[in-house]
């Protein structure tokens, strides 16, 4: 039985965004598929990802990691993770670990820079 | 290890003899004596080599390509191949001595399979299902095919087909327990003869080896594997058995009683305790976000740079945003460790502290039998070097007023219940607070049990650490010694 899924949108014309959702929980155990996800998306130029986690049920500190690396890689391309409203559970986690701090955490989608395609 | 393989050798040795003596009654009761003793030499003399090749050392692929040369020599074949079976049922090429043909019917033709290198290239492409082909047909029905004259045998591809021209064959099943697990093929037999029931025979024979061999090295791979594991596992709980203090401080107006336990599969919990000076005692409790080995590692890193930049200065804040720095460094990106550190001022019970990201850091009272939770803003060590860190803030509790203080790491609210419910912060707090009367070993053992009570035996899965630091009860008529002990410990 796997608590987990990762719905990955069509990035739109004219932008870098890619918009994609956790369904589930990301601990140790689904959190190698949800790199792998990412190592193939971010080879297509993926640069800043909206990642909607108003259903991400349960994050391990293995998930937090996971979150930390894939902030780091898409900031290396000028990029960024936005992540969409956590719940409050995940969010007192963010919170207790000062990522709060580090995360890009918004409520929509106003709050997003992206770069647009020349 | 090498005597239980010399031991199934000779067992596997016994079994063949007896085997190929039943084949030769059967199958051979026309062949002359002269044709059965060379045969039976020859199996005696591929035992020999087997045993030969195991008592010397060579590992267990060796001998299964030992296996394949014998049978092409055995046989007198121009080429031999053996295909194995994987778990997803589809047949691979294992080893494959001499010009060994292509034998899948889908065999394309190419100009380019007329080179000897380009043809090898293609055969150990080559992947057939039970069923598929003249080998795939061995491998469905078990049965071993003889084929004198391949030119009449439609399921034998032509040479247009495969490079390489094909007279006679003979397929063998593998089989283990009444399970096909692959097949050994050999082609063309060299001096103008061809294959006859005795080569078949000795092939059987061969086959019959080779897959007991084979399952032998599957079975060797999962016990190595498992070692392997359990060497690391063993490593990483050794290493952080050395890296956690086994006793704590003996002080006179302070207690410091603790719970560790570590997890089967070991957690990253780190605790320790720091002597700065004669009044002044660091305190550090932290969770790796690693496990294993690489946690372990990572944790050594941490405890290394944390006593030496706790012996420097005296503000929580400034160890941990030195620590911050060289762990950020020296780690990758997704690593961190969350770490509550403290000075404790041994003589006036003044705990100054920063939360770099870990657990809240509770309050126990005594009188109102109350849990304080205190959460001042702190970043995970290892993730942002420099000035982002400077938000972690330092914050100070006095231990004469407060009582003591509970420092503690996730596996103890993270504990796990049969229906997959956490232990949770609102248990705990319950259950420090409903025992803060009593003294903090008992307080430490009540939790425990409730922890205990809630999983109900499940097995713990992260390292636990619970600690109390307390103000001791001033001792009736011991005032004075206090007092003077306190003076010459500031003089």
């Amino acid at each position: 039985m796997k608590n987990y899924e990762l719905i990955v949108h069509p990035v739109e014309n004219g932008t870098h965004l890619r918009r994609s959702e956790i369904v589930g929980c990301l601990d140790s155990h689904t959190v190698i598929e949800f790199e792998k996800q990412f190592d193939d998306l971010l080879a297509d130029g993926t640069a800043t990802v909206l990642l909607n986690l108003e259903k991400l049920s349960y994050i391990s500190s293995a998930g937090i990691s996971a979150l930390m690396g894939l902030t780091h890689r898409l900031r290396q391309n000028e990029g960024e993770l936005y992540l969409l409203k956590p719940t409050e559970k995940v969010q007192r986690v963010f919170r207790t670990l000062g990522f709060t701090n580090i995360f890009r955490i918004v409520e929509d989608e106003t709050q997003l820079k992206v770069a647009q395609r020349d | 290890m090498p005597g239980l393989v010399i031991l199934l050798v000779a067992l596997l040795a016994l079994s063949l003899v007896l085997l190929v003596s039943v084949r030769n009654r059967a199958v051979l009761l026309s062949e002359q004596n002269a044709a059965n003793e060379n045969e039976k030499k020859i199996v005696y003399d591929f035992l020999d080599r087997i045993g030969q090749n195991v008592t010397s050392g060579a590992d267990v692929d060796q001998t299964i390509e030992m296996i394949v040369t014998f049978a092409q020599e055995a046989t007198k074949a121009d080429a031999a191949g053996l295909f194995i079976r994987d778990a997803a049922g589809v047949y691979r090429p294992r080893v494959i001595k001499g010009l060994f043909p292509p034998l899948h019917r889908s065999a394309a033709a190419d100009k380019l399979l007329a080179k000897r290198k380009y043809i090898a290239d293609k055969v150990m492409k080559e992947t057939f299902m039970a069923g598929d082909g003249v080998l795939g047909v061995v491998a469905k029905t078990g049965q071993q095919l003889l084929i004198i004259d391949a030119s009449t045998d439609e399921r034998i591809p032509d040479v247009e087909n495969t490079g390489v021209e094909i007279n006679d064959l003979i397929i063998t099943p593998l089989t283990v327990r009444g399970e096909i697990t692959g097949v050994l093929a050999v082609v063309n037999k060299v001096g103008g003869e061809r294959f006859n029931a005795a080569d078949a025979s000795i092939a059987a024979a061969i086959a019959d080896q080779a897959a007991v061999t084979y399952d032998l090295v599957k079975l060797y791979k999962v016990k190595a594997e498992q070692q392997r594991l359990e060497q690391e596992l063993a490593l990483a709980r050794a290493f952080q058995a050395i890296l956690i203090p086994t006793q704590t401080p003996d002080l006179e107006k302070v207690a410091i009683t603790g719970f560790y336990r570590s997890a089967l599969e070991v957690g990253g919990d780190y605790f320790d305790y720091i002597p700065i000076d004669d009044t002044h005692l660091g305190i550090a409790v932290a969770d790796v976000s690693g496990k294993g080995i690489p946690g372990a590692l990572v944790m050594s890193m941490v405890r290394a740079t944390l006593r030496a930049e706790a012996r420097l200065s005296l503000s929580p804040k400034q160890v941990l945003q030195r620590v911050n720095d060289q762990t950020a460094q020296d780690t990758r990106d997704s690593v961190f460790i969350t770490m509550t550190y403290g000075v404790l001022d041994t003589e006036t019970g003044i705990f100054r502290f920063c939360r770099a990201g870990h657990e809240p850091i509770l309050c126990c009272s005594k009188d109102l039998r109350s849990v304080k939770s205190y959460l001042p803003e702190g970043i995970a060590l290892g993730i942002v070097a420099g000035e982002t860190f400077g938000v972690t803030q330092e914050m100070e509790i006095d231990l004469a007023q407060e009582q003591s203080v509970v420092l503690y790491t996730d596996g103890v609210i993270e504990a796990v219940n049969g229906a997959g419910e956490e232990y949770g912060e609102r248990r705990f707090h319950e259950a420090l607070a409903s025992h803060s009367e009593q003294e903090p070993r008992k307080i430490i053992d009540e939790v425990i049990h409730d922890i205990e009570k809630f999983t109900s035996g499940l097995p713990q899965h992260d390292d636990i650490t619970l600690f109390i630091v307390s103000w001791k009860p001033a001792v009736q008529g011991n005032g004075i010694d206090q007092l003077v002990h306190a003076a010459a410990g500031r003089g």
